[in-house]
């Protein structure tokens, strides 16, 4: 499709297939990475959309038509599901994100790890074999979903004063929220194989509304 | 002290105008922050290249601005406050605005639309013939609202974008006080072009304070 011709075949170009968060939970995240971004001149994690990863970052030849189709069958019985927010959490000494990935009860929510794994299934043929993001992507069992609120923090030694600022501000956004909308995007940077959070851009090229 | 007045060249094919509507500071913080969440979820940014207004008249001119704001200055003199009524997001065109065409009623704003009708008779004189036609703005299909996401693209987006913006009701207050005016010289490099708003820019040229 012409509409999608400047994404493929291009070496510099990523996907990524996305959960939208609710109108709430977007709202709370974007405002937090505004105040990140203020306060402590982050912009990592605001440099994208609202989001939770479903497959992160890959590399692809393929036809863009050919991912929308594979991902139409995937997600054809997958309903809207309820997501728990579970409040900020640490990754290491440089992100800190939004724990969705367990239920009210702290199991895993079969809902989101189905969603994720029928779609990483669904792209896993399209992937480049040199893609430099899939092969260390936490999918399968090791996946966790999250919703990202600071991400790649260059001085570890400010960290713990950013995830006190981030718990000051709780509840951040709604206890739970309706999962609803999925999104296929395409990534540019100047530098993926470096900090390529500096120069992204970003473009969305489908949406699914689940279960219609 | 004042400032030095703008200077603007309204033969400038770069040059359009704008009289606007400004929204209370209730109204302009809802918006704003509607254009932000726009622009950061969806990529939307063409309404937020503006300032939160609601349109009285949008158009080309020759007449230098300041004989566009002496002909809106008796429109509006005598003219007191007004309530508007935002009944929250609708589809426009291709486009999710707030609706405040109509009243508690579900009647048209009989005073904003007065405003309209009166400030383009007052304005028509002063836009050529040859722009009429392009840039009109009849009586008959003047529909005030405030713009949340304009001209969307891609267009398979607009239903999920609708639907966002009514899960954020009420995007500000139900009723505001319509205070203040405001004459706009609004600049793009190519109105033509799909990305007109890419090179977007204005500059507040006149305001007035009803009553």
């Amino acid at each position: 499709m012409e509409r999608f011709a400047a994404f493929e075949g291009d070496p510099g170009v990523r996907f990524g297939f996305y959960l939208r968060p609710s109108y709430a939970m977007c709202r709370a995240q974007a405002e937090m990475h505004a105040l990140l971004l203020r306060q402590f001149g982050q912009v990592t994690a605001g440099a994208f959309m609202p989001h939770a990863t479903l497959k992160g970052f890959f590399r692809s030849d393929a036809a863009v038509c050919d991912m929308i189709a594979a991902l139409d069958t995937a997600l054809s019985g997958i309903r809207p599901f309820t997501v728990v927010n579970n409040g900020p959490i640490a990754y290491g000494r440089s992100s800190v994100v939004m724990n969705i990935q367990q239920d009210e009860f702290g199991e895993t929510n079969p809902a989101i790890q189905a969603l994720h794994e029928a779609a990483f299934a669904a792209l896993a043929p399209f992937i480049h074999p040199e893609c430099n993001f899939t092969p260390v992507e936490w999918a399968g069992s090791s996946f966790f979903a999250h919703l990202t609120l600071l991400q790649s923090l260059p001085r570890p030694e400010f960290f713990d004063e950013i995830f006190a600022f981030i718990r000051d501000a709780e509840p951040i956004g709604p206890r739970r929220f309706t999962a609803e909308y999925v999104h296929l995007y395409a990534f540019r940077s100047e530098d993926w194989q470096g900090d390529w959070g500096k120069t992204l851009r970003w473009e969305m090229l489908h949406a699914w509304k689940l279960g219609g | 002290m004042e400032g030095a007045a703008p200077v603007i060249d309204s033969r400038d094919p770069r040059v359009r105008f704008g009289l606007y509507l400004r929204p209370s500071y209730e109204m302009s913080r809802a918006v704003a922050a509607m254009h932000e969440l726009m622009r950061r979820q969806f990529g939307q940014t063409r309404a937020g290249k503006y300032m939160p207004h609601a349109t009285i008249g949008f158009f080309q001119s020759d007449a230098s601005w300041q004989e566009l704001a002496a002909a809106v200055t008796p429109v509006l003199a005598g003219r007191g406050p007004f309530v508007v009524q935002n009944h929250g997001p609708i589809p426009l065109g291709r486009s999710v605005v707030l609706d405040i065409h109509h009243d508690d009623a579900g009647e048209v704003n009989a005073a904003l639309q007065a405003l309209h009708d009166d400030a383009h008779a007052a304005l028509s004189p002063l836009i050529a013939d040859d722009l009429q036609d392009r840039f009109r703005w009849p009586a008959e299909t003047f529909q005030a609202h405030i713009t949340l996401a304009q001209t969307i693209r891609p267009a398979w987006l607009h239903d999920e974008i609708l639907a966002f913006a009514r899960e954020a009701e009420p995007i500000g207050p139900r009723r505001f006080l319509a205070e203040y005016i405001h004459l706009y010289a609004v600049m793009s490099d190519d109105w033509d072009a799909d990305d007109w708003s890419d090179t977007l820019t204005w500059n507040l040229l006149a305001s007035w304070r009803l009553g």
